[in-house]
């Protein structure tokens, strides 16, 4: 079979000056299911990017049904019959699903829009690849996997037959993934060639026909899944062989460091977003909170960590109320805070490493002679803690912004961490980054939790929370609907379950999250 | 494309490299322009360029104009810094500028027992001048602290309360009977030092030289500045670090309000003996080109007010010795801001910079992989 879409020789340097892709080669046939696998950083959303348009690469060319392209934007990929379904789902919530599926090429009689084909056009497409969706529903109420349904029936109704899906399963419950499959095969049935961009490997097994492997900007192989392992693929994208796997003892919990008890919120349009929460983290242990994204996960650590008022209930560290404390008293009583957005909220990208790290240090009488700043004690604290935290970078002056998602991440955990701590709040710590890192920082939080902190993890990666977590609470619908104190014996599936809003503990059960004497 | 010759050009980073090339390019466009302006214009445009081009330098009069400009341009450099080192777009410090010279000048004539002793007149009335403008910066402040009122339009009215408040004062209250518009005379004591004859060059350069220094001690090298820098480059990540975000933008409105007045007062004691401004006189606007050309950094404001103030003399003599308009600078002065702005500007020869930055990077691994196998 002759090749459908060529990328060759593709480069492309971005403007902080990290090489994303080094003479990257990619190739996909009609009607298969082609993975890009590598790790984070490692350069496959980039190629993507320039598939789709959004980014231009500096050298190379991309060649699209035998015809060579220049990609200068995504409407022009789209006319090439490109698509692509981001990780975060470009819809307007307020609008129909047949109106975000029409969206800029709306169907009109006359002047005016005309629904009714609207809808006409979005039912035919997802009746002839069997996507159960509503064409008149509201977008803002739909669940995340029908969401993507709908960005997948969006790129079809334009006509493109090659599909990019940037981490599709990442937002996915279990069930959704399965779901998610018998579709892309139906598609390819249909002769659509479909690009996969995951990191995880049984998906890739299950899945897919071809394997693209990326490292470090470089195409490793291709290769026929059938004919590899997944630890072979693993071993190509990492280059060594890497332990994913946490040791850690059982936990030995002891006295409470938050308690959160009865915790209610509303959004501003009065929608409740959090409702009844109530559990407690104790020292020497970690408390996971999984859920699919948008069930009321931020809102309470915007809560805990004073970003947003306590409007019911009540939040407690270590015996202080929380609703009267600023977020530096929230900081000097021992509470630090790996925050989910670490470049809007984490670090200031324009400022350097140096900076970043001490940013919230600054009164510390150690950085400080009388009026000045002590530039010897900085430097030295900046440069045992980048040592420390290896973080890899040319000097503590460094701007932050050039460093790849796994050393910004370090240097937030290194500033973290290195603060004095009772609480440790990790949202969604090893987002993004590369398994070098990740598994830097995993083990990190076990060490700080064997050190007698409390740790509150929320994580959207189930491996990460269920091999973290001592005790694993799931988040639905802004409620606690499951507590789990035998981590070891949960399987995926049913931790899906619980996700989904299918099953839901009893209160007593879920009771055993909360301690606190009344 | 830009190559590096020097070694030492060789170090600097891309980016660095790349500001350079393009202040290089901005200034010599709004320069050619200006060129072409003059020659369009001039009736002996040899004479006009001539002058335009080199006349601070040709004597001691003509270069006092140009020293003292720059000294002005630099203490309202600092100001807009601190203030836009903090994101605050604080556009008061006209206000602050002309109050702090009204301040500067009654505080000279009316206070008692301190007006006659020398240099402690000058003194007291430049921080009496400070405190007015730092005033005039806080309420901009206070009402976005207090109402959520956007400082940049309450900021900009104030600009107007302060003139015409101060106009009223002057009419109503501190008018020489004898002139149309003026105070009474500043006697010698009351005024900046001029230690050059025959000019008006004061010892307001070494107040600028001073504050410039303190303004980047402050900046770089205080735990407040520091803050002040971390409130500027993302106020959600300042909070999330614990800072009090209102405060420190507060602070450093203050600050650089401060710094305005005392630039008033320091045009007021330095150049004049009366006080007779009846109009904004347009030096917190040069204070914000001046901030722009030196990327917020107290550091590089001098260089900058150096090169403005200079073209702004040789176009004042051009304008009398060969009869062209002086507003030619401002034409030149907003080329060269816009040039600045536009993010894209040379945006692809950046890009090109980087990929061959990168690509040397790449090579050299190569070699030093290739070497290793070798061994």
């Amino acid at each position: 079979m002759e090749d459908y879409l060529v990328m060759k020789d593709i480069t492309k340097v971005y403007d902080n000056g990290i090489m994303a892709n080094d003479k990257v080669n990619f190739s996909a046939r009609k009607g298969e299911i082609h993975a890009i696998c590598g790790e984070n950083g490692a350069g496959k959303s980039t190629l993507m990017k320039m598939l789709f348009g959004i980014e231009q690469p500096n050298e190379g060319e991309i060649i699209v049904k035998g015809e060579k392209v220049k990609l200068s934007s995504p409407i022009v990929a789209i006319q090439h019959g490109i698509g692509m379904v981001h990780q975060h789902f470009m819809l307007v919530p307020s609008l129909t699903v047949a109106e975000n599926v029409i969206l800029g090429i709306e169907p009109t009689i006359g002047m005016r829009f005309d629904r009714a084909k609207a809808i006409k056009m979005t039912e035919e497409v997802s009746k002839k690849y069997n996507f159960d969706i509503n064409p008149r529903a509201r977008v803002s109420d739909l669940a995340v996997g029908t969401k993507q349904k709908v960005e997948i029936v969006k790129a079809l109704v334009r006509g493109c037959d090659i599909l990019i899906l940037d981490e599709p399963t990442a937002v996915l419950t279990p069930q959704e993934t399965k779901e998610l499959f018998v579709q892309l095969k139906s598609l390819r049935e249909s002769g659509h060639t479909i690009i996969f961009i995951s990191h995880k490997l049984n998906e890739v097994k299950q899945l897919c026909d071809r394997v693209t492997v990326i490292r470090h900007g470089h195409t490793i192989g291709v290769y026929d899944v059938d004919k590899v392992s997944e630890a072979d693929i693993s071993r190509y994208m990492v280059g060594v062989d890497v332990d994913l796997e946490i040791h850690k003892e059982p936990a030995k919990p002891s006295s409470d460091v938050l308690v959160v008890d009865k915790l209610t919120a509303f959004n501003e349009a009065g929608r409740k977003t959090l409702s009844d929460i109530s559990f407690t983290v104790r020292r020497g242990e970690i408390v996971g909170i999984a859920g699919v994204e948008g069930n009321g996960q931020r809102e309470l650590v915007n809560t805990i960590t004073g970003f947003m008022p306590v409007t019911q209930g009540n939040v407690s560290l270590l015996g202080h109320d929380i609703s009267k404390l600023s977020i530096n008293q929230l900081r000097q009583y021992g509470m630090v805070h790996i925050p989910e957005d670490r470049n809007a909220m984490g670090v200031a990208s324009n400022m350097s490493i140096g900076e970043n790290i001490l940013a919230d240090k600054m009164d510390d009488p150690r950085y400080n002679n009388r009026l000045l700043t002590n530039p010897k004690n900085m430097k030295e604290d900046v440069d045992k803690w980048i040592k420390e935290f290896t973080v890899l970078c040319s000097s503590g002056e460094q701007r932050i912004g050039n460093l790849s998602g796994g050393n910004v991440q370090k240097v937030v955990v290194a500033r973290e961490f290195t603060n004095f701590s009772e609480l440790l709040i990790c949202d969604q710590p090893t987002r993004g980054i590369d398994v070098g890192a990740t598994e830097f920082i995993r083990n990190r939080m076990v060490q700080m939790r064997d050190a007698g902190k409390g740790i509150l993890l929320v994580s959207a990666d189930l491996g990460e929370v269920m091999s973290l977590s001592d005790t694993l609470l799931v988040m639905y619908g802004g409620q606690i609907v499951a507590c789990f104190r035998d981590v070891k014996n949960l399987t995926e599936e049913e931790l899906g379950y619980y996700m989904l809003g299918i099953k839901k503990m009893t209160p007593e059960q879920i009771g055993g999250a909360f301690y606190a004497q009344a | 494309m830009h190559k590096p010759k020097k070694f030492s050009l060789k170090n600097l980073s891309v980016l660095t490299r790349y500001s350079i090339l393009r202040m290089t390019v901005a200034i010599l466009i709004g320069l050619s322009l200006a060129a072409v302006l003059i020659v369009c214009t001039a009736k002996d445009p040899a004479k006009a360029l001539y002058y335009f081009f080199i006349a601070p330098t040709l004597n001691i009069t003509y270069l006092s104009y140009w020293i003292d400009e720059a000294v002005l341009l630099i203490l309202m450099g600092v100001a807009v810094c601190i203030m836009f080192s903090a994101n605050q777009f604080n556009l008061g410090l006209e206000g602050s500028f002309y109050l702090g010279g009204f301040t500067a000048c009654l505080s000279g004539l009316y206070l008692t027992g301190i007006k006659d002793v020398p240099f402690l007149s000058p003194t007291v009335s430049l921080l009496l001048a400070g405190i007015v403008g730092a005033l005039v910066t806080l309420i901009p402040a206070l009402l976005k602290k207090k109402w959520n009122a956007s400082v940049m339009v309450s900021s900009l009215m104030m600009n107007y309360i302060c003139l015409y408040f101060g106009m009223y004062l002057l009419f109503a209250f501190f008018k020489d009977p004898a002139t149309s518009k003026h105070t009474y005379q500043l006697s010698e004591t009351s005024q900046l030092l001029h230690f050059v004859t025959n000019t008006k060059i004061n010892t307001g350069i070494f107040i600028a030289i001073i504050v410039t220094f303190l303004g980047w001690l402050f900046l770089y090298h205080t735990k407040l500045g520091v803050k002040v820098r971390e409130v500027g480059q993302s106020a959600v990540f300042a909070k999330y670090c614990g800072i009090n975000v209102t405060t420190v933008a507060i602070i450093a409105q203050v600050i650089g309000g401060f710094i305005g007045g005392l630039g008033g007062g320091v045009r007021m004691l330095g150049l004049f003996d009366r006080f007779n401004w009846t109009e904004l006189t347009g030096y917190g606007w040069d204070g914000i080109t001046i901030a722009i050309f030196a990327h917020n950094n107290p550091k590089n404001v001098p260089i900058a007010a150096l090169f403005i103030a200079y073209l702004r003399a040789g176009a004042s003599v051009m304008s009398y010795k060969a009869g062209v308009q002086t507003e030619l600078t401002s034409v030149v002065e907003g080329i060269i801001v816009l040039f600045l702005l536009a993010e894209r500007f040379l945006s692809g020869t950046y890009r090109k910079m980087i990929f061959q930055e990168a690509s040397a990077k790449r090579e050299d691994e190569q070699k030093q992989l290739a070497g290793k196998e070798v061994k």
